[in-house]
């Protein structure tokens, strides 16, 4: 019989239902939802079981690429991160610096004011950080470490003063509202033989308008109200097309992430109206989701909202690479839209306001 | 042959044709309707041949014919696969009005063979890629979970591709699943699977059956560049009330019908529900404490036909189609809730008029609508969703047979159309928090068409025809102007009536028969169609999400031009069919998502997010049917090409198609071993459906994002499935009384256990974010959908 049982019961059948596709999920509650009607259609259609077993898939050998991974906020410096694209089904080790990071840049950045700056490469272990440095630059960068000695070797290119500025908060080149960036970019050849490659990016960091208030508002579900409540953001949305919001959250000494059913709104469906909407919290990509907490945070917390407003190039980034649902039968893969020329990722300006609340026990 | 050629170019003038009305007056006609003896249903396509000339012609739709012939005594032999031919002897010398009834051979003592000296329609007729199936042989084929399904059956046949495991959804010659035109009763089904198209809409019991047209569609049929899919539905028996049913695993059906008046009125009534959530019910109940008790799924069909005899020149139908899905959610929390319903309706009323014995009219009203709708709770947010498609067509179809071997048609039709998007509102603790005003769209749509067929020699036969249509896009409408990078401006108002787009264009259509001999002929055909209505699907299988969009001013009509030729040859006296078919299709104004699409997105008209191309497909379809004797079957095998070119995808590379299949074989094996048992088997095997997979990942903020390769650049293993069935006939046939008879009926799907690829998914492991770890794997890994399936059904008749 249990031939019988494991012949129509593939066991191990593990569905794509995973953190990939529940990221790649949605942005807003309605894509949340639109996703979960494919997947909940796709359940029903599978109650009959479906198997899942891993194959070999030859993928032919793609020529790698720089990916630039920058920002810049109003008052914070720029901060850029060059890796390389790589290929599949190998272990990628990050800590491989050679084969992960690209070393020796030549990296400027110029304002639309005029201003400029070189910006040089640090590598992490070079600064001779204290643990918390460490980890707040880490954080800052959208990596985070429980193991500050193992931490990822991250090497970033930023202004030459960047530990002035950890330390004081300000340094020779920061964002300022209302101002395009380029950044200037050539790296050394990524096989030998080739030649040096030129990137080019510009983004502008609009004017951070910001929120109205932030409200708490109990759970609904009496089962968690006790321990959770919601945060809700009030927003006046500019009666004129064009705003780009993107948003993260950090909770208590967290970093900041953002929040899995998407960071980025284009506020065309909102234009001049006023607004209450409950503020999904940021986890780390690696988080399970509980569906019940899913909207709320835990009584007692900090919560920072970093509210920020984009330009419309780094929402299509975003948007894209949020909504990339994969190779499944039920949605087609999303070309990931950058704003860098010649590269992959984005370089992204941040008009960003502040905004702390502490939950209430 | 001077004579010939002579006549041939008269009959592509206006004048010949009148000649031809003149000449027709010193004739006479002997016309009527052609019906089961047992039931009072028509018999379409049923043979009436004369054989002191030596031709023949075939019913219509309704199972009526005309014949004109010059006076003189004549033999008349009606004759239709499975019924005893009739012959009646008729001194003509005014205008007859005859109807014949046939026995079916099932309820003949003796065995019948069949002296089929029209059963050569394949090779007579100048159809092109055109397959009848009655519901005789779908229901012998083996089904999936015991559900006899006629599009699963049609996807078995020469150049038609299923779009997937299991699913109803086909691809016809290389065209998208959308520009087929799929009627039940003439009233179009725009989606016509349930349960992501596992099963079709069609309850066997209710079809009579179905004909499929590959290429050179008549000049009566418009809207779609691909296919038609004409299902008719039973009439209703006009002489006994008769009650069908079956109980398999998945569902159970029934069907009633019966003489409201005995051969003068008729209806039928056929009903088909899902169970599983009934037998799941105690089960969810029991467990969890019954926190799963609220989740089902369940759909339903029902149909329903009136027929009604006015008189031997009045004819009347109503019949009307309802359709539904609906699943629901709940988690056991009680946090998240959904519920979403979706299907068709349909209804038709038609009027068969016989102005004379020559002129046939069938006037059409028809309601057809598809819709679905999806009501969540997510906390205190709820959001609902609801998109539809609705049509309503006026139909004027006119018949005219002038002398035998020549049949005319012409008429028009006006259909309007409003298709609502995505629209969605949400609210959250009680307050609307966004309403998406995504306007409906409004289209109407007229057409005119005239087609003539006619033998021009004796080994020539020539149909032509021209159909003219016309498309207006009309307002209100509302659209968003957008920037170079896809951001909104400004926003356009359109007021009621008003018409924003018109297209028009004529649709030529012609085909060719040359008889080589009795047995065998070449056909040739080219044809232009034109579709105004088209569906994009975001995904690689057809889903009730995937919306239908009228042509506008940023999506011009699909517009394909076919050709086709093909050697028809009969051996052993027709026992077996046999044809080679070659066909290129060229199709313009093609429709995909754009590579960044984010395609279900409320917040955009969908089609801002479309982008356009061209396509080309070309191949060869053998097919090989042994139509008569204890083992019947066919083998059908093509091997096609089916490419595209968008300048938005791959900055124009071309691509092929993800159902490009190189290689496409169907066995299909029917044997009746005595009377009490009949066993099939079917196998099919088609090369892998093609998927973009990604080729390389990089990292931003610490997550993957993927770098894909060209579109469909990889192709998965291909496809193998045996299916097997057993039937049983309770009641032997010698003690049948009247209609009894009971089976039942096993089948095994999938029947060596095939793992076969459904789709194929690239998962993760390891982070680069939390917890210090720094390294990545990634792994590819396939699904399968339905391993080895056995089911039983029981069915019966009384």
């Amino acid at each position: 019989m249990k031939w019988l049982l494991r012949t129509l019961f593939c066991r191990g059948a593990v569905l794509p239902l995973g953190s990939q596709r529940v990221r790649a999920g949605s942005k807003t509650e309605t894509r949340w939802v639109n996703n979960l009607i494919k997947s909940a259609l796709f359940i029903s259609a599978i109650i009959l079981t479906a198997c899942s077993k891993q194959i070999n898939v030859t993928i032919p050998p793609a020529s790698q690429q720089v990916v630039v991974d920058g920002s810049i906020e109003n008052n914070v410096p720029p901060i850029i991160l060059l890796t390389k694209s790589q290929p599949f089904f190998g272990n990628t080790n990050l800590n491989d610096l050679s084969s992960y990071f690209v070393h020796g840049a030549k990296v400027t950045i110029k304002a639309s004011d005029g201003t400029q700056s070189d910006l040089p490469e640090f590598c992490l272990q070079d600064l001779n950080l204290s643990t918390s440095q460490t980890e707040t630059l880490l954080s800052a960068l959208g990596y985070t470490s429980i193991d500050s000695a193992n931490a990822l070797n991250v090497c970033a290119y930023t202004v030459p003063d960047i530990i002035t500025y950890y330390l004081t908060g300000s340094c020779s080149f920061m964002g300022k509202e209302k101002l395009s960036y380029t950044l200037n970019i050539v790296t050394p050849p990524l096989y030998s033989g080739h030649d040096s490659i030129h990137l080019t990016s510009t983004t502008t960091i609009p004017t951070a308008v910001g929120i109205d208030s932030l409200a708490i508002r109990p759970d609904p579900n009496a089962a968690y109200a006790d321990s959770f409540s919601a945060i809700y953001t009030y927003i006046t949305v500019p009666d004129t097309f064009g705003n780009f919001i993107r948003y993260k959250t950090k909770i208590n000494n967290q970093p900041y992430y953002a929040p899995p059913g998407g960071s980025v709104y284009d506020d065309r469906q909102f234009v001049g109206l006023s607004l209450s909407l409950p503020l999904e919290p940021g986890q780390s990509p690696d988080a399970k989701l509980d569906i019940n907490t899913l909207l709320y945070f835990h009584k007692g917390d900090t919560v920072t909202l970093k509210w920020s407003n984009i330009d419309g190039n780094t929402y299509n980034f975003f948007n894209t690479l949020e909504n990339d649902g994969g190779s499944s039968p039920f949605s087609s893969p999303v070309k990931i839209q950058t704003n860098v020329n010649n590269g992959l990722g984005v370089f992204a300006g941040y008009g960003t306001k502040y905004y702390t609340i502490v939950v209430p026990k | 042959m001077g004579y010939s050629i002579r006549r041939f170019l008269w009959c592509f003038s206006l004048f010949s044709l009148c000649s031809i009305i003149l000449s027709a007056q010193s004739k006479f006609t002997i016309s009527g309707f052609v019906k089961d003896s047992s039931n009072g249903e028509s018999l379409p396509a049923a043979a009436v041949y004369v054989a002191k000339i030596n031709k023949g012609v075939n019913t219509n739709q309704y199972g009526f014919y005309t014949v004109t012939l010059p006076a003189d005594t004549y033999a008349i032999r009606v004759s239709y696969i499975g019924y005893t031919p009739q012959q009646a002897v008729i001194i003509l010398n005014k205008d007859v009005h005859l109807n014949f009834e046939l026995f079916s051979k099932a309820f003949e003592e003796k065995e019948v063979v069949i002296t089929a000296e029209k059963k050569d329609q394949n090779v007579e007729s100048t159809d092109l890629g055109r397959q009848e199936l009655k519901m005789e042989e779908v229901k012998s084929i083996p089904a999936f979970l015991g559900e006899i399904d006629i599009l699963k059956t049609l996807q078995l046949l020469p150049g038609v591709m299923s779009s997937g495991e299991g699913n109803t959804g086909f691809y016809v010659r290389g065209g998208g699943a959308d520009q087929n035109l799929v009627l039940l009763d003439n009233a179009t089904i725009y989606n016509t699977g349930h349960l992501l198209g596992f099963f079709s809409v069609f309850n066997g019991d209710a079809v009579k059956d179905a004909t499929i047209i590959k290429g050179g569609m008549p000049a009566e049929y418009g809207g779609r560049i691909s296919s038609v899919v004409d299902v008719q539905m039973k009439d209703g028996d006009m002489k006994k009330w008769d009650v069908e049913g079956g109980l398999g695993l998945i569902s159970s059906r029934l069907t009633v019908q019966g003489p409201i008046k005995k051969n003068k009125c008729s209806f039928i009534v056929s009903g088909r529900r899902t169970y599983l959530d009934i037998l799941l019910k105690p089960i969810l109940l029991n467990i969890n404490n019954g926190a799963y008790s609220h989740n089902s799924y369940y759909f339903y069909d029902l149909n329903a036909k009136i027929n009604y005899i006015i008189s031997d020149r009045d004819r009347l139908y109503l019949s009307g189609y309802f359709g539904r899905d609906v699943f629901n959610f709940a988690d056991p929390g009680g946090v998240f809730n959904i519920n979403f319903p979706w299907g068709n309706t349909t209804a038709t009323a038609r009027w068969n008029h016989l102005f004379s014995d020559k002129l046939f009219l069938n006037t059409m009203l028809i309601y057809n609508s598809f819709g679905f709708k999806a009501n969540t709770n997510f906390q205190n947010v709820s959001y609902n969703l609801n998109s539809s498609v609705q049509e309503a067509t006026a139909k004027m179809d006119f018949e005219y047979s002038p002398v035998i071997g020549h049949l005319m048609k012409f008429g028009g039709q006006y259909n309007f159309h409003v298709l609502t998007p995505y629209q969605t509102s949400a609210q959250a603790g009680g307050t609307a928090l966004l309403t998406t005003n995504q306007s409906n769209k409004y289209a109407d749509e007229a057409a005119i068409y005239f087609q003539d067929d006619f033998e021009a020699t004796k080994w020539l036969k020539i149909n032509f025809g021209l159909r003219a249509s016309l498309f207006n896009f009309l307002g209100p409408y509302s659209k968003i102007i957008f920037d170079d990078n896809g951001h909104a401006l400004d926003t356009i108002h359109y007021k009621p009536g008003q018409n924003i787009k018109t297209y028009w264009g004529l649709e030529p259509r012609l085909s060719l028969r040359f008889k080589v001999d009795k047995y065998s002929s070449i056909k040739t055909g080219i044809s232009l169609n034109r579709q105004y209505i088209s569906q994009v699907s975001s995904a690689a299988t057809t889903l009730p999400i995937d919306l239908w969009v009228p042509s506008t001013s940023t999506v011009k009509p699909q517009t394909g031009l076919q050709t086709s030729i093909g050697y028809f040859r009969n051996f052993k006296d027709d026992m077996f069919e046999t044809s080679v078919e070659v066909y290129y299709k060229y199709l313009w104004n093609q429709i995909e998502f754009g590579q960044s699409a984010i395609p279900v997105n409320p917040t955009t008209d969908v089609e801002d997010q479309f982008t356009f191309g061209r396509g080309w497909t070309y191949g060869a379809e053998f097919f090989v049917k042994k139509a008569r004797g204890k083992w019947t079957g066919w083998v059908s095998y093509t091997l096609s090409w089916a490419w595209r070119k968008f300048p938005g995808i791959d900055n124009g590379q071309t691509f092929l198609a993800n159902f490009d299949r190189r290689h496409d074989l169907s066995i299909v094996n029917m044997y009746e071993i005595n009377k009490h048992w009949k066993v099939s088997a079917t196998f099919v095997f088609s090369t892998g459906n093609r998927v973009t997979l990604p080729v390389s990942y990089y990292l931003v903020e610490g997550q993957p994002s993927y770098v894909y390769g060209p579109r469909n650049w990889y192709q998965m293993p291909s496809y193998n499935r045996l299916d097997l069935g057993f039937t049983y006939s309770i009641i032997p046939k010698k003690k049948k009384k009247r209609n009894l008879n009971s089976d039942i009926t096993c089948s095994i799907y999938n029947a060596y256990n095939r793992l076969n690829p459904f789709f194929l998914y690239i998962a993760y492991k390891g982070d680069v974010g939390a917890g210090g770890k720094q390294s990545i794997s990634f792994k590819a890994y396939q699904v399968s959908l339905f391993p080895i399936l056995p089911s039983v059904t029981w069915n019966f008749k009384f």
